[in-house]
């Protein structure tokens, strides 16, 4: 049992019960008795102990009923509830959700979710470390943020005032979060406790409690052959609805590229069809303003909207920002940046078999074919005859010769099955689902990034070979139900940003993620400043490729470099990890695990209130009955 | 559960008056008068004077003017003299039933004034079905008094006076006695119930002043347990006592030491009754209110010289 307000039962404990025992010596009523001749008690009267205001305090079954009374609406006072499931004591690994969504506001709560994740884990240390006289000191806590990188924020410790202290020092991010990490450090430390000190391993067992609203992307993996017991406290709402700016690009005419078309790409997670606007500013002026239908969302995913707004002229370096109005529960993806480069797009050259499909789209977007020029990027359809060329490559179809990919089978017909958003090229889009007739699926190094996977095996892979970025998709799109999706061509979009190096600058970086910047030769040092503020300073390892992060916010870096002989500054823009954040309708967590336990945060057991007050209630007629019975 | 000391409801019927059980305890019981009272009519009761009875008293030399009918003539032929016979006269009782009607005798579980007027009123069968007169007074009441009765038939009037009778009378008992020793005529066999409890001196002077008419005259004390026993009864904590008369009292904390200062003030008074009755010729009895009326009656009273 725990109490969720002893202070308040204290404190009524000590008014109330000093002044019922007051009342009970203080002579201040007096039932009227009638008695034939009161002169019979004249010498009564004269009585020291009936003149003065306090008497002795004489027991009473009345007052013993009433001590239990008051005992009992005391009790209930303090709120006390049973917590029956939850442990205390031992080592507990306390992981609170920091990911973006954790920024909704939910209608009926009115506060951020992280906000209630932090009371739900401060309700946790007090029960673990619930201070005072009774409490032995008995546990061993520590505090660990869900991010895109678990932090252990307070290592294993029994003081509650550093765990509050280390609580209260959290703030929730833009990053999406995952949980395997968080696990596998947690597994860490729970078997060497401190490892930096050298500690033997400890032993029993570790409980582990996850507070978070849902938005963790490997919930379902990161369980699988979980090992220790696991408490999942669920906050948030379950039905807030969300809108959000997915991506945000421009499109030059490959005949006019100076001629440039801003598009938004909109997702909607809400049972019920909504209307909003978007306000597009560019360059920072005002732009235009759409208003948008967002339809519902389905059983395959959000609502979906792609808007392309009147073509504008400009030839430089062109930011755009999308904003949704008006704003909804979470506001932090409602905004989207992006930087537009100056025209002059990549060359292309195309190898292996041909694909009117591919040039066609490719030519859409701007790129432009290589001739006789050396290309920017290869795009290859099953072409298995030699090594690509040190340049960026998309492949489709057969896997071209690659150290690090290498055919496994060729599969009739397949679907893909998983995908993963946590790679830039395929965020922004839904690969599940693409059906696909002679697919090769392939057998990957450890470097190479599986992007999407039919049941039997990887499908879309990419990778950097020699430091040249590779994409490589296992199927042909001629032969897939891909081209009639609207998708084939954000992923395009995306793919051929991450390969020739564009997307550096041009909003591909999600928080969460590395940010990787082209830098000129012998760069010494990069500042990174964010808003204004300078947040880090490094030396890069390859003075020509700035690694930086994981990016924590969502908004304009900008790299300060500086050379021996030059200085300058290269941006990067973060936006928001929409496709794994932006589902605030995540319910609680229902993962049938023997280990596992899933409760909300706000459920606190059965509370005890209402049988305290009935058992007051009845102590109390109970009293009455006997004092009834005496008169 | 009522409070400590509070009567139960008084009788709503003559019937409630008389159990069975107390009327059959009743038969074969007379009024008993250990003075031969003077009475203007004829009755049951034998006289100190001669009469017209059919019980010989004495013998009279006969006068002229005597009545020949009561010369007896055995003796004359016997012994050549008149004489006359001497009967004795026979006159019937009255009995006088006080009740003290004032608002202490609303008191006590079984209440006194109930216990009192079943006692009244058992009497009064009594006395009437032995022929004699009765009459009754409520005392405390501004001078109540019923018919006299006569007869098995008054039995039923007495009955609904003492039904009628509304116990919470604030007169003063002293005066009332006094008055009554005025009000009744002749010498009469009077039964006094009350609880006497008037604090006041004037209680002896009122009882010498009603048996000093030639009155043969009881003093029955009704008290109940709870004034008796006020700890074993249930009073405790503490309480302000309102007086039952005046509306007025003390704050009492209920302690064992105070109960026994009560008894002794209460026992004091009671044997000053005693005492003063005593002097007087009025006889005193401490009548229980929880006390069974038949044995009451059979015993007790037979005892103390009211019944016979």
């Amino acid at each position: 049992m725990t109490l969720i307000a002893p202070w308040l039962a204290l404190g009524l404990l000590l008014a109330l019960v000093p002044a019922l025992l007051v009342l009970w010596i203080l002579r201040l009523r007096r039932a009227r008795i009638r008695v034939p001749a009161q002169w019979l008690w004249s010498d009564a009267r004269e009585d020291l102990r009936a003149q003065v205001p306090f008497q002795r305090l004489r027991w009473s079954i009345l007052l013993l009923l009433q001590l239990i009374a008051l005992g009992l609406l005391l009790l209930a006072a303090a709120r006390p509830r049973v917590v029956a499931s939850l442990h205390s004591g031992g080592r507990t690994v306390l992981m609170i959700d920091t990911s973006a969504s954790m920024h909704t506001r939910d209608a009926s709560q009115g506060r951020r979710r992280f906000d209630a994740a932090r009371e739900a884990v401060r309700g946790a240390i007090d029960r673990l470390h619930p201070g005072g006289l009774m409490d032995h000191g008995g546990g061993q806590t520590m505090l660990v943020t869900l991010g895109a990188r678990p932090q252990i924020v307070q290592p294993f410790t029994s003081s509650r005032a550093v765990l509050l202290q280390a609580l209260e020092s959290i703030d929730v991010t833009d990053e999406p979060a995952t949980l395997t990490p968080a696990l596998d450090l947690a597994h860490a430390w729970a078997a060497v406790p401190d490892p930096d000190a050298g500690e033997a391993p400890a032993e029993g067992t570790t409980h582990l409690e996850v507070f978070s609203d849902g938005g963790l992307a490997d919930l379902v993996d990161a369980l699988d052959g979980l090992d220790a017991p696991l408490v999942l406290q669920h906050v948030g709402a379950e039905d807030t609805p969300n809108a959000a700016i997915a991506r945000i690009g421009g499109t030059r005419d490959p005949a006019d590229p100076a001629k440039l078309t801003p598009w938004v790409s909109v997702m909607h997670w809400a049972a019920q069809a909504a209307s909003v606007k978007i306000r597009l500013v560019i360059n920072g002026e005002p732009s235009s303003v759409r208003a948008i239908d967002l339809p519902a969302a389905t059983e395959d995913g959000p609502g979906r909207v792609d808007v392309m707004f009147p073509a504008v002229r400009s030839a430089g370096r062109t930011a755009l920002t999308a904003e949704l109005v008006p704003g909804d529960a979470l506001a932090e993806d409602d905004i989207a940046r992006c930087i537009v480069p100056e025209s002059g797009g990549a060359r292309v050259a195309q190898m292996g078999k041909s694909a009117p499909l591919l040039r066609r789209a490719l030519a859409a977007l701007g790129l432009h074919a290589a001739g006789d020029e050396s290309p920017d990027l290869v795009v290859a359809v099953s072409d298995t005859t030699a090594a690509l060329p040190a340049v960026p490559s998309l492949s489709f179809g057969a896997p071209p010769v690659s150290a690090m990919v290498k055919p496994a089978a060729t599969v009739p017909d397949t679907s893909i099955a998983t995908s993963s958003h946590r790679h830039a090229v395929s965020r922004g889009s839904r690969l599940t689902g693409i059906r696909a007739a002679g697919a090769h699926v392939v057998q990957v190094d450890p470097g190479v990034r599986v992007l999407a996977s039919s049941r039997e095996g990887p499908l879309i892979v990419a990778w950097r070979e020699q430091g040249v970025p590779r994409i490589h998709v296992g199927f042909e799109p001629s032969r897939s139900t891909w081209p009639q999706r609207e998708d084939f061509i954000t992923f395009l979009v995306d793919a051929t940003a991450w390969l020739v190096g564009i997307d550096d600058e041009a909003g591909g970086h999600v928080a969460g993620d590395r940010i990787e910047l082209a830098l000129p030769a012998q760069t010494t040092s990069v500042d990174v400043q964010f808003n204004g503020d300078t947040i880090d300073t490094f030396s890069p390892a390859d003075p020509s490729r700035a690694i930086w992060g994981p990016a924590p916010q969502a908004g304009v870096y900008a790299f300060h470099w500086a050379s021996p002989d030059a200085q300058g500054v290269r941006e990067a823009v973060v936006n928001m990890p929409v496709a794994v954040e932006g589902d605030t309708r995540r319910g609680a967590f229902t993962i049938d695990d023997p280990l596992l336990e899933a409760r909300r945060a706000s459920d606190r057991g059965v509370p005890l209130w209402p049988f305290a007050v009935i058992g007051a209630v009845l102590t109390l007629i109970a009293e009455w009955w006997i004092w009834v019975k005496r008169q | 559960m009522s409070r400590w000391g509070e009567s139960p409801p008084r009788p709503a019927s003559v019937d409630a008056l008389l159990d069975p059980a107390v009327a059959a305890a009743l038969v074969g019981l007379d009024i008993e008068s250990r003075k031969l009272l003077a009475s203007p009519r004829h009755g049951e009761r034998r006289s100190t004077r001669r009469g017209t009875s059919v019980e010989f008293a004495d013998f009279r030399p006969y006068t002229a003017g005597d009545d020949l009918r009561r010369i007896d003539w055995n003796v004359y032929a016997r012994l050549d003299a008149l004489v006359i016979k001497l009967f004795q006269d026979e006159e019937d009782l009255l009995t006088v039933l006080a009740v003290d009607d004032s608002a202490s005798m609303r008191f006590g579980t079984p209440c006194k004034h109930t216990t009192a007027s079943k006692i009244a009123f058992a009497l009064g069968v009594t006395a009437l079905g032995a022929g004699h007169r009765v009459q009754a007074h409520a005392l405390g009441a501004e001078g109540a008094v019923s018919q006299t009765l006569r007869g098995r038939g008054g039995a039923g009037q007495l009955g609904k006076w003492l039904i009628d009778l509304s116990a919470d009378g604030r007169g003063d008992l002293a005066m009332d006695l006094k008055a009554l020793s005025g009000a009744v005529r002749g010498r009469a066999k009077i039964i006094v119930l009350t609880d006497a409890l008037v604090p006041s001196d004037a209680m002896p002077a009122a009882m010498s002043t009603l048996a000093s008419r030639g009155h043969d005259v009881h003093l029955l004390q009704v008290l109940s347990p709870q004034e008796l026993q006020p700890l074993a009864t249930g009073l405790s904590g503490d309480h302000r006592l309102v007086d039952a008369e005046t509306g007025e009292g003390p704050a009492v904390s209920m302690t064992a030491s105070i109960e026994a200062e009560y008894r002794a003030r209460l026992n004091a008074h009671v044997e000053m009754i005693d005492a003063a009755a005593h002097r007087c010729g009025v006889r005193p009895l401490l009548v229980r209110t929880d006390e069974p009326l038949e044995d009451l009656l059979r015993s007790r009273l037979r005892q103390g010289g009211v019944l016979r």
